[in-house]
């Protein structure tokens, strides 16, 4: 076999340089579209095991806890594929209330549904069960969408839906995996990150008598350098968040406005290369979600002239949802501090403060 | 199905050992050959051999990587403490558990027992 000048393996080598070149010439985007599209697949193959998982854990554990007659499978997929149609937007005037009814009626039938297929359970594991439920939906939601995507994707053949997608799956696994470790902790009731603040208010208020105020919301009276401190957070030891914007405008209003402060404590989103558990402090209503809540705080906090402090410990969105790491917990003590420093430089001495934990409140009681 | 995975992945690892070893035995084989005189067949056996190296060390690394990166749950904790004198017991985390309920008397005082915290941790600051 020749190899020298001409010789047979030089040529081949240098048609199949050619060949590849202009094979990629031709049909380079096809083969990185085929490359993504086998992506993609895989990271779907990993959501479709996540969302059977959690959907296997739900029903065992709705057995478990609710022991229902019937099988309680059908009941689950029908709950899993449960959609919430948002109030028309085009005149946005007064559609915070209609969100918040619209919310109301959801979680009012979500519990009513968990209840019916779990008659065993009480009323904490019932939300311990409605946590773990709306976490398999989310799971099962994220898999049909990126489903949707990766199908259309591959019909039409259309590289940038497919790059879209390939280019936002690594955030949208991140999110699924928290999911995951959030379903663990729901099932066996542990508390999460977020329940960071309700865990910092329950330290203030621990030995102190309690009340029930507005839904799913519990109030404790305590004192700090002759301050009246009134604490609240969502009722525990079930994962719940409550309603902590009508919890404060009725405090409001029982007192008639004459509030000095209202402090919010809550899980904050950290940035990548920041520790979690770290502490800062701000102003406005620090309370997540879909708004709601908020507005109300912040309608009533300007309604009376009431200052509004936030503070936040941060968190990634992993940790904010899987079982609370030690650092976390660990902080409680030191946003108490916090706490007690704010209220010592920003109010008098007979002053009355609102402090909020805001979060879910799973595994941590008043 | 994670043992299939398991499978899966040691026959890739073995893959890439085996194309390793032969890179690097093209490469010696051309390196060999340039000095014996073969000119342009030993630069083409050079060239495949380095690319395999690369290719080889690069998937090998990669697989690494991802090893290093699966990481066991952590285990969760359940702090009890005592009330009146301080006492302060770490066990396990048990289903009913959460923070603020009584979990019996204290051992040294006869005191109330309460959860303060629950918390997460990895393994080894978990052992620590």
């Amino acid at each position: 076999m020749g190899f020298g000048e001409g010789g047979r393996l030089s040529t081949i080598v240098s048609v199949l340089m050619y060949l590849t070149f202009f094979i990629f010439i031709l049909f380079g985007q096809k083969i990185q579209v085929k490359m993504m599209l086998w992506e993609i697949d895989g990271f779907l193959k990993r959501l479709d095991v996540m969302r059977s998982e959690a959907r296997r854990k739900s029903i065992e554990m709705i057995r478990e806890v609710g022991k229902p007659k019937d099988d309680p499978a059908p009941y689950v997929d029908s709950l899993l594929e449960q959609f919430l149609i948002m109030p028309v937007d085009l005149d946005p005037a007064g559609i915070v209330w209609k969100i918040d009814h619209l919310l109301d009626v959801r979680d009012m039938k979500f519990k009513d549904d968990i209840r019916r297929i779990a008659p065993e359970a009480t009323d904490a594991q019932v939300n311990n069960l409605e946590n773990l439920v709306e976490a398999s939906l989310v799971l099962n939601t994220i898999f049909r969408i990126v489903r949707h995507f990766y199908l259309l994707g591959k019909r039409t053949s259309s590289f940038y839906i497919i790059l879209q997608l390939q280019m936002i799956l690594p955030l949208v696994m991140q999110e699924a995996e928290a999911l995951m470790g959030a379903t663990k902790a729901f099932a066996l009731g542990q508390p999460i990150g977020d329940g960071i603040g309700p865990l910092v208010v329950s330290r203030l208020i621990s030995d102190r008598e309690k009340r029930k105020v507005e839904k799913d919301m519990v109030m404790g009276e305590t004192s700090i350098e002759g301050r009246r401190v009134i604490a609240l957070k969502a009722e525990g030891p079930g994962g719940n968040v409550g309603k902590p914007g009508d919890a404060i405008r009725k405090i409001i209003e029982e007192l008639e406005g004459k509030v000095s402060a209202i402090i919010m404590v809550d899980a904050a989103l950290k940035f990548e290369g920041e520790r979690s558990g770290e502490i800062s402090n701000g102003i406005g209503a620090a309370i997540g979600g879909i708004g709601t809540e908020r507005f109300k705080i912040e309608e009533e906090a300007s309604k009376f002239k009431i200052p509004l402090h936030a503070i936040a410990i941060k968190e990634s969105i992993l940790d904010a949802i899987t079982p609370m790491k030690r650092e976390i917990s660990e902080s409680a003590e030191r946003a108490v501090e916090a706490i007690k420093k704010l209220i010592l430089e920003r109010t008098e001495e007979g002053d009355t403060v609102i402090v909020a934990g805001i979060g879910n409140t799973i595994g941590i009681g008043q | 199905m994670e043992s299939r995975a398991n499978r899966y992945s040691q026959a890739m690892v073995i893959f890439g050992i085996f194309v390793l070893v032969y890179s690097v035995y093209m490469v010696i084989s051309a390196l060999i050959g340039i000095q014996g005189g073969h000119g342009e067949e030993s630069y083409y056996s050079l060239m495949i051999g380095s690319t395999g190296i690369a290719l080889a060390s690069s998937s090998l690394l990669l697989m690494r990587r991802r090893a290093l990166q699966v990481k066991p749950p952590p285990e969760v904790f359940t702090v009890i403490k005592c009330s009146k004198c301080g006492f302060r017991l770490v066990r396990r985390f048990q289903v009913g558990d959460y923070v603020n309920s009584e979990v019996g008397e204290c051992q040294q005082c006869g005191g109330k027992m309460a959860i303060t915290s629950i918390y997460a941790e990895s393994g080894e600051k978990a052992k620590a």
